[in-house]
């Protein structure tokens, strides 16, 4: 995942060159462009479009009646449950550590700023192997709350403290003058302009609670994305399986709405921050619990897990090679696939957000994004019926898979891809055209070459959060083909903690760790602006 | 034949009307200054001949060849129109021999090559082809634009203030260079400047921009001595205004009694006028009294010295002070008494 999926309102929009001439494309963008555009928009909306003509074909009796089941209530307010508890906790918690990172003088900031990153580079579900190959009989609510606590928190703690580093200390400094103790001035004059941030943060960690699976499977505790699983896989239930999706999506939605609005308040212009102030050694002491509590327990304590029990003896003599480089192969090559095709169809979108304005281009824009939201069992769900009705060839295919990671992942594409385009200078490419370049030569010879670095980037987050996936992937596997995440999954739930280490190391090995360092990298560049 | 024909041309830049019914005829092979102070319009000017921007009404025409009007432009790639903008603007991703090449068909290699080295050659920067953009000064990356800019032989060039971001030295000799350049191509070029000097000093002829309007079009000695407004007049140069009374072809003023010519309007006698007169038309010379004006005593209030000349602040007798600008071969002192004559006809416009 991403620090902080963009979201288009808060995307960097090309500001004219105050020195040179402006070249002002032309406001009309080309057909062929929204055309193309149109047809990637298109293909992103197809999961929700057809959960929507599902639902709708099962009728409103139907899909009242199915609501109406006891089951559902309990996953739904299990879901709002573990989500609203998370939230508070990621919420109180990374702020606390976004505070004590940016106003108190640490012995190695920048290395405590990229440690907090760290969980969000585990799947939670890495994170609950690693926990219960130490504590087996762990199961419920409480661990499933601090555990997704735990990896979810730098979406709170990144974006609060970049806020807090770009507060103007002068205002906190005059509320101080103005007889103000250091607590009220911080809350006066400092926290209003990082509560967008917080709210912004924090509404992520509660999309983030609704779509995961993984985790609440391992720990047993039946939310929304456990029922559709469970009405899918067990019973074949559809018309219930297709609801309760389309009730979660409608929760995602809620949320991710929140998280824009929270967004759009988010101030721009940075000032002269307060000076990290020193402390005593005692207190440093008692503040590194706060700021280690996430990485201990998200990162430390399940790779801990991991190793112990890959470097036990059994577990390297049963250790299957030839299945272990299949499920590698096949990792790897839906990754490359899916990344391929998210950078194919993020690529119209991106270059005509990246140059033109109008409420046509915000909205193709907005669907492009649309997989943000949709949280993976969903997309795997709806896919699974769309292969069925639509293209009943292609069911049980790697093509609708690859399509489903697409979907879900393009938001990063679109989001560096849009910034990379944007960042070439319109004046370069009437250069070009003076020199006898159409438009898609000028395009071809120019921007392409100069964007190339965000191409790549765009790709490599696409490949990571691919290899992490699960839900979609259970639900969207043809027969026979297993990757790091299934074969990790299918031996965790039924307790063969030896058997599931390997994959469990060489999942963290080519997709955790590439993930942290991109994260890492991408976080200290952010912290750098 | 590449003759440019702007007419009646008005252009929009975002929702503002940035150059209004402007018209210029440029003949094949001159350099025209568009000169104007920021925000003038003559960059959209620039960019609408270009093609980057659309006309809203009127014509662009090069050699006969409809370029623009209302509702259709030729797409920039088929203008044959070059351009050259402000900061170089080179491809940082290609290496110097490629930027120049960047229009040169590919065909064969050996070709092209040898083209790019005649361009290198030619703004002087032959052995720097393989330098990539960020290893080059400011005034090299002018060079390797300007190269860029002709290589595939545009009918019309045009220069966006290229010399703008250079230091004064280079500045000063590059310009220069690059006239003398364009005039040995015969490339027919547009210089757009908001430097006075650099106007007067290169061009054939020059265009002064003012809101948007054209607000003269002549050689530069005529924009300078005889300025179509006073607007132009205190654009292009320092000047000395003083307010006097019209009798008979003179103004009664400060100075005496001075020669001038009414400009944009027919003053009857005893109307106010406001005269005006470049410093260095003013002279301590009373030998040359008879000329073109009168004499005023004066006394040297301060001296503001150049190098090459020197401009004086002279308070006149009875009134306001005058400048004067003077070689600095013999410069009175501060407090000495000067006899004041004005050696050309002075411009009289009407009173505000």
């Amino acid at each position: 995942m991403t620090i902080a999926p963009p979201s288009p309102a808060t995307m960097p929009t090309p500001v004219p060159d105050a020195r040179g001439p402006v070249v002002v494309p032309s406001r009309r963008a080309p057909l062929a462009l929204v055309l193309a555009a149109s047809v990637a928009a298109a293909a992103a909306a197809i999961p929700l479009v057809y959960l929507v003509v599902r639902a709708a074909e099962a009728g409103l009796p139907t899909v009242i009646e199915t609501l109406s089941r006891g089951r559902v209530l309990e996953y739904a307010a299990n879901s709002l449950a573990l989500a609203a508890a998370t939230t508070v906790t990621a919420l109180v918690l990374g702020t606390a550590v976004a505070v004590v990172l940016t106003r108190v003088r640490v012995p190695f900031a920048r290395s405590w700023l990229l440690i907090s990153a760290l969980p969000l580079a585990v799947p939670s579900y890495l994170a609950g192997y690693g926990w219960l190959v130490l504590a087996p009989s762990i199961n419920g609510f409480v661990p499933s709350w601090l555990l997704l606590t735990a990896v979810t928190v730098p979406y709170v703690t990144l974006p609060v403290a970049a806020a807090l580093r770009g507060a103007s200390g002068d205002l906190e400094g005059v509320a101080r003058t103005l007889g103000r103790g250091p607590l009220r001035a911080f809350l006066v004059a400092t926290w209003p302009t990082a509560r967008p941030a917080a709210i912004a943060g924090s509404l992520l960690v509660a999309l983030y609670a609704l779509s995961d699976f993984g985790l609440v499977a391992m720990m047993r505790y039946p939310t929304l994305t456990w029922g559709i699983n469970a009405a899918y896989s067990a019973s074949f239930d559809r018309a219930q399986a297709a609801t309760l999706a389309l009730l979660l999506v409608v929760l995602a939605l809620v949320v991710v709405a929140g998280e824009r609005a929270a967004r759009r308040q988010l101030p721009r212009a940075a000032a002269r921050a307060v000076a990290p102030r020193p402390v005593g050694r005692g207190m440093l002491l008692s503040l590194l619990p706060v700021v280690a509590a996430a990485p201990l327990i998200g990162v430390a304590v399940p790779l801990l897990g991991l190793l112990l029990r890959l470097l036990d003896a059994t577990t390297l003599r049963e250790i299957d090679v030839p299945r272990l480089l299949e499920a590698v192969g096949a990792t790897v090559g839906v990754a490359a696939a899916a990344a391929v095709l998210a950078l194919v169809l993020a690529l119209p979108i991106a270059a005509l957000a990246a140059r033109y304005r109008g409420q046509l281009v915000t909205a193709i824009e907005s669907v492009g994004y649309l997989g943000h939201a949709l949280p993976g069992i969903v997309v795997g769900l709806s896919l699974v019926f769309f292969a069925l009705a639509v293209v009943p060839a292609l069911y049980q295919s790697l093509a609708v898979l690859v399509f489903a990671y697409a979907v879900l992942f393009m938001p990063k594409a679109i989001g560096t891809v849009r910034a990379g385009l944007g960042d070439v200078p319109p004046r370069l490419v009437s250069v070009a055209r003076t020199l006898g370049m159409s438009p898609l030569q000028a395009w071809w010879r120019v921007t392409v070459p100069l964007a190339l670095p965000s191409l790549g980037v765009g790709a490599l987050l696409v490949a990571i959060a691919t290899m992490k996936e699960l839900p979609a992937t259970l639900l969207l596997r043809p027969t026979g083909v297993q990757t790091l995440a299934t074969e990790l999954w299918n031996r965790t739930v039924v307790f063969e903690f030896g058997a599931a280490a390997p994959y469990a190391a060489l999942l963290v090995l080519i997709a955790a760790v590439p993930a942290m360092v991109l994260s890492g990298v991408r976080s200290a560049a952010k912290e750098e602006l | 034949m590449s003759d440019l024909v702007v007419e009646h041309v008005s252009v929009t830049h975002g929702s503002t009307l940035a150059v209004h019914d402007v018209s210029l005829s440029i003949r094949s092979g001159e350099l025209v200054a568009v000169l104007g102070p920021s925000g003038c319009g003559k960059t959209t000017l620039l960019l609408a001949i270009a093609g980057l921007l659309p006309v809203r009404d009127g014509r662009i025409t090069v050699g006969g060849r409809e370029l623009s009007r209302a509702g259709r432009t030729v797409a920039p790639e088929k203008r044959g129109v070059g351009w050259v903008p402000q900061e170089a603007s080179l491809f940082p991703h290609l290496s110097v021999g490629d930027n120049i090449g960047f229009a040169v068909p590919g065909g064969r290699a050996a070709a092209r090559a040898a083209r790019i080295a005649e361009l290198a050659e030619l703004v002087g920067l032959g052995d720097l082809t393989n330098r990539a953009p960020n290893q080059l000064s400011g005034g090299q990356a002018q060079r390797v634009a300007l190269a860029r800019a002709l290589a595939p032989r545009p009918e019309l060039l045009l220069l966006d203030e290229p010399f703008a971001a250079l230091d004064t030295q280079l500045r000063t000799g590059l310009r220069r260079e690059v006239a003398e350049l364009l005039r040995d191509q015969g490339t027919t070029s547009i210089l757009v400047t908001h430097d006075q000097e650099e106007a007067l000093t290169l061009a054939d002829r020059v265009a002064v921009l003012h809101n948007g309007r054209l607000a003269q079009f002549g050689t530069p000695e005529e924009i300078y001595q005889q300025p179509a407004s006073d607007w132009v007049a205190s654009f292009v140069g320092d000047v000395v205004e003083l307010a006097g009374t019209w009798r008979a072809g003179r103004v009664l003023c400060a100075l005496g009694s001075v020669e001038a010519t009414a400009v944009g309007f027919a003053p009857s006698d005893g109307d106010t006028v406001r005269l005006m007169l470049r410093p260095e038309w003013i002279v301590p010379r009373p030998d040359l009294l008879a000329h073109a004006a009168a004499g005023a005593d004066a006394r040297v209030a301060a001296i503001s010295y150049a190098g090459h000349d020197a401009m004086i602040t002279a308070d006149l007798v009875d009134g306001p002070s005058v400048l004067m600008r003077m070689a600095a071969v013999e410069l009175p002192e501060v407090g000495d008494d000067l006899r004041l004559a004005v050696q050309r006809p002075g411009l009289a416009f009407a009173a505000a």
